[in-house]
C-alpha cells in the first residue's frame, strides 16, 4: 500500500489553549468545512464528535485528548456544486488532537505536545 | 472574537510582553464583539467577510473596506519585515524600496515559523463561524510537516548511544505510545505517533523501552471514538494499535533489529487524594480491575492502599479529575462507591541532617535476632526523591546486609513520622553498624534500618509539605477588595495584579491547596457570579507550624 498523501503535505497539529476559549468548537468547525462531518456539533448542546465520552457531552468539557484526521486544501474544488460549499480540492492531510483545557487534565495536554 | 471585551490588539500585546513570543499578526479582525464580520488577510491583502447564512461555509473575498485601508497598511508592515528578516537578499530588496512577492512573504514566514523564530498570528470565532479556513490554509502555509524538522533523537538501548531517525517511510521503524485507551469493543488501544518508517498490521514490533516483543494485530485509524481499519502507517502519522498489552503511555516501539528509545515524558505528581470504599463485596472486586484499567489510562492518576488503615485512596490533580474518576468507574465498569472527602497530598521532609543508631536485638537463649546500623539522614535536593548510599568501611556490616537496611528504610518512608505522609527528597548514608555471626539475618536489618531512620527523621527537623497553586482571578474592579480579602484570609500570596479584558482586573496569587476546596463557588457568590478563576499546581512548600499542628491532630498523631 502506497501513501495517499506525501509526507510533504501532512500537517500533524495539536490544539491547546484555555479554558473555553473553543478548542472543541474550533475541532468541531474544521470537521465540518473539510466535509467529515455534514453538520455542526456543538458543545453547549452535547453533540460535540470530539468530546464522545458521556461525562464530556454532559459536562460540556474536554477531558481526554481525541484524535481525528481530514483533507484540506488551498484550491477550491474543481465540482461546481461542491465549491459553492467552500469545499477544496484535498491535496493535505492534518492530523488533528483536540485536548482538554481545564487544569486537572494537564497532563492529557502535556503527552500530546510529546507526539509533535 | 465574538466574545464581550474581545480586543486583538491588546492579545497581540500580551502574547509579546507576557508570553515574549515573537507574534506576527498575519490577519486584523473586522469589527469585534458582536460586530465581528471576518478578517483581512495582510499577506493577500483581502478581506474574508463572513454574511452569508450558511455555516460560515463560504466567505465572500473582497476589497479592503476604505474604513480599515490604513490600519491594513499599518500592520502589513510588521509581515512584510518579518518576511525580509529571514534572508539577506529579502532584507535587501525591501531596503531597496522594492515590494516582496506574494510567495516570497509566504515562504520567508514558513522557514521563519518552523525556525521558530516567529509566531503568526490569526484571529477569529469558532463558535460564530468565523475564520476557520483561513486558519486551516495557515495550516498549510506555515506549519512544518515531518520532513521539516530534523528527525528526532533517541538512544540506542544496547549500546547507549545517541541515534537520530530521520522522517522518511526508507527508515527503520520507530514510534512513541503516548496514550491507551480501553475500548469496549476491541480493548486496549495504544496511540502512538509514527517517527519514521511504516509498519504493516500483524506485525511485530520490540517495545524498546521495556525489553519485550509484541504483535500489533491491527491498526486504526481514530477519528474521536470511531474506529477506521486501516493496514499499513507511515512515517509522521498518528494511529492507535489493537493488541498491545504491554506497552504503556512514554514507551517506544520500533524495529527489533534496529532498537531505539526515544525521549519518554514525565508527569506531574498528584496534589490531591480521596478514599474510595465499594459498596458491596462484588464492587470491591471489581474495582480493582476499574482502577488499574483507569490508572493505565491516565498516568496523572495513581491509587494505593493505605497500610495503615487498608483503605484505597485514589490520587489525582484535582477535585474534578477524581469526581470524572469516580464517574468513569461507575458508569463504565458498574462499580459502585463510597468516596471521601477529597484531601490534600501532603507530603513529608527533612530540613537538617541527624544521625541515629538503629539496634534490633533480640537474644534471650537459643538463635537471637542481631541487626545494628547507624544512618545519617540528610535533605535531598527539591524533586531529588528518595537516596540510598552506603558509606561503610571496613566491613562492619556485611555487604548483603545493605539492601535489607534499604528495605526498611524504604517503608519507613511511607509514613513519616510528622503526621504519617509519605516522605520525599531525603538521602539516607549508612556510616556504621555492627553484626553477629550467628543471629544477624536480613529481618534484623531491615527493622535496624526502620528503627534507625526514624529515630534521625525524627532529629532532622521534619516538616510536612503542602501543593500550593497558582491562581489567576479575572474579576470586575468592584469586587476586587473582596477578592482579594479573601486570598489573604486563605493564606494567599497576592503575586500582582494587571487590567484585564472588558475593565477587568486579574490578580494572580499563589495559595495552599489546602484552602482551596469549593473556592468557585465561594468566588461566584462573592462577585454576584462575574468573576472566574484558573487554577494550577505550582510547588510544594513547608506548612506554617499553627498549620502543621492541625494537621497532625486530624491525623491522630
Amino acid at each position: 500500500m502506497a501513501r495517499a498523501f506525501s509526507l510533504e503535505n501532512t500537517r500533524n497539529i495539536g490544539i491547546a489553549a484555555h479554558i473555553d476559549a473553543g478548542k472543541t468548537t474550533c475541532t468541531e468547525r474544521i470537521l465540518l468545512y473539510t466535509g467529515v462531518n455534514y453538520k455542526i456539533g456543538e458543545v453547549h448542546e452535547g453533540a460535540a464528535t470530539m468530546d464522545w465520552m458521556e461525562q464530556e457531552r454532559e459536562r460540556g468539557i474536554t477531558i481526554t485528548s481525541a484524535a481525528t484526521t481530514c483533507f484540506w486544501g488551498l484550491n477550491v474544488s474543481t465540482d461546481p456544486a461542491k465549491s459553492a460549499q467552500g469545499a477544496r480540492e484535498s491535496t493535505h492531510r492534518i492530523n488533528i488532537i483536540d485536548t482538554p483545557g481545564h487544569s486537572d487534565f494537564g497532563g492529557e495536554v502535556e503527552r500530546v505536545l510529546m507526539a509533535r | 472574537m465574538d466574545r464581550t471585551g474581545a480586543d486583538f490588539y491588546n492579545v497581540v500585546k500580551m502574547v509579546k510582553e507576557r508570553l515574549g513570543a515573537p507574534a506576527v499578526p498575519i490577519q486584523i479582525p473586522i469589527g469585534a464583539e458582536g460586530d465581528f464580520k471576518g478578517v483581512i488577510d495582510l499577506v493577500e491583502m483581502k478581506a474574508i467577510v463572513y454574511t452569508n447564512d450558511d455555516f460560515g461555509k463560504a466567505p465572500d473575498i473582497t476589497e479592503i473596506p476604505d474604513s480599515l485601508k490604513d490600519l491594513a497598511d499599518e500592520y502589513r508592515v510588521g509581515v512584510v519585515e518579518a518576511a525580509a528578516e529571514q534572508s539577506d537578499a529579502l532584507m535587501e530588496k525591501y531596503l531597496g524600496g522594492e515590494e516582496l512577492t506574494r510567495d516570497e512573504i509566504v515562504a520567508a514566514l514558513r522557514q521563519a515559523t518552523i525556525d521558530m523564530k516567529i509566531y503568526p498570528m490569526l484571529c477569529g470565532t469558532a463558535f460564530k463561524n468565523k475564520g476557520i479556513q483561513p486558519l486551516l490554509d495557515s495550516v498549510i502555509h506555515y506549519l512544518p510537516s515531518p520532513v521539516d524538522v530534523e528527525g528526532i533523537e533517541g538512544i540506542n538501548p544496547d549500546t547507549d548511544e545517541a541515534n537520530l531517525r530521520l522522517p522518511s517511510d526508507s527508515e527503520p521503524f520507530s514510534a512513541l505510545a503516548f496514550k491507551l485507551m480501553n475500548d469496549q469493543h476491541v480493548g486496549n488501544l495504544t496511540f502512538f505517533r509514527v517517527y519514521s518508517g511504516t509498519i504493516t498490521k500483524g506485525s511485530y514490533v520490540y517495545n524498546a523501552t521495556k525489553g519485550k516483543k509484541e504483535r500489533i494485530s491491527r491498526i486504526v485509524q481514530m477519528h474521536a471514538n470511531k474506529r477506521e481499519e486501516i493496514d499499513q502507517v507511515f512515517a509522521g502519522d498518528i494511529a492507535a494499535a489493537v493488541g498491545l498489552s504491554e506497552t504503556t503511555t512514554g514507551d517506544t516501539i520500533c524495529e527489533e533489529k534496529s532498537p531505539i528509545v526515544l525521549e519518554s515524558m514525565s508527569f506531574p505528581d498528584p496534589v490531591i487524594e480521596m478514599s474510595i470504599e465499594p459498596k458491596t463485596k462484588a464492587d470491591q472486586d471489581k474495582m480493582g480491575v476499574a482502577l488499574s484499567r483507569l490508572a493505565a489510562e491516565d498516568p496523572t492518576f495513581r491509587m494505593y492502599t493505605d497500610t495503615e488503615t487498608g483503605q484505597t485512596i485514589i490520587r489525582g490533580m484535582g477535585e474534578l479529575h477524581l469526581e470524572i474518576i469516580v464517574d468513569r468507574m461507575k458508569r463504565e465498569f458498574k462499580v459502585e462507591a463510597n468516596q471521601g472527602k477529597p484531601q490534600v497530598a501532603y507530603r513529608e521532609t527533612v530540613t537538617s541532617e541527624a544521625k541515629a543508631r538503629g539496634l534490633f536485638k533480640k537474644q534471650t537463649g537459643g538463635r537471637g535476632k542481631f541487626g545494628d546500623c547507624t544512618l545519617i539522614v540528610e535533605p535531598n535536593e527539591t524533586g531529588g526523591g528518595f537516596a540510598f548510599i552506603n558509606d561503610t568501611v571496613g566491613g562492619s556490616i556485611p555487604r548483603e546486609y545493605i539492601p535489607a537496611i534499604e528495605k526498611g528504610v524504604r517503608d519507613a518512608i511511607l509514613h513519616g513520622t510528622v503526621a504519617g505522609y509519605p516522605v520525599v527528597d531525603v538521602k539516607v548514608h549508612v556510616v556504621d553498624g555492627s553484626y553477629h555471626d550467628v543471629d544477624s539475618d536480613e529481618i534484623s536489618f531491615v527493622e535496624a534500618g526502620r528503627m534507625a531512620y526514624r529515630e534521625a527523621m525524627g532529629k532532622a527537623h521534619p516538616v510536612i509539605l503542602e501543593p500550593i497553586m497558582s491562581i489567576e482571578v479575572v474579576t470586575p474592579d468592584q469586587f476586587l477588595g473582596d477578592v482579594i480579602g479573601d486570598l489573604n484570609r486563605r493564606r494567599g500570596m497576592i503575586q500582582g495584579q494587571e487590567n484585564g479584558p472588558g475593565g477587568t482586573i486579574v490578580v494572580k496569587a499563589k495559595v495552599p491547596l489546602a484552602e482551596m476546596f469549593s473556592y468557585v463557588s465561594t468566588l461566584r457568590s462573592m462577585t454576584q457570579g462575574r468573576a472566574s478563576s484558573t487554577m494550577e499546581p505550582s510547588h510544594y512548600e513547608a506548612v506554617p507550624r499553627n498549620v502543621a499542628d492541625d494537621i497532625r491532630a486530624k491525623q491522630g498523631k
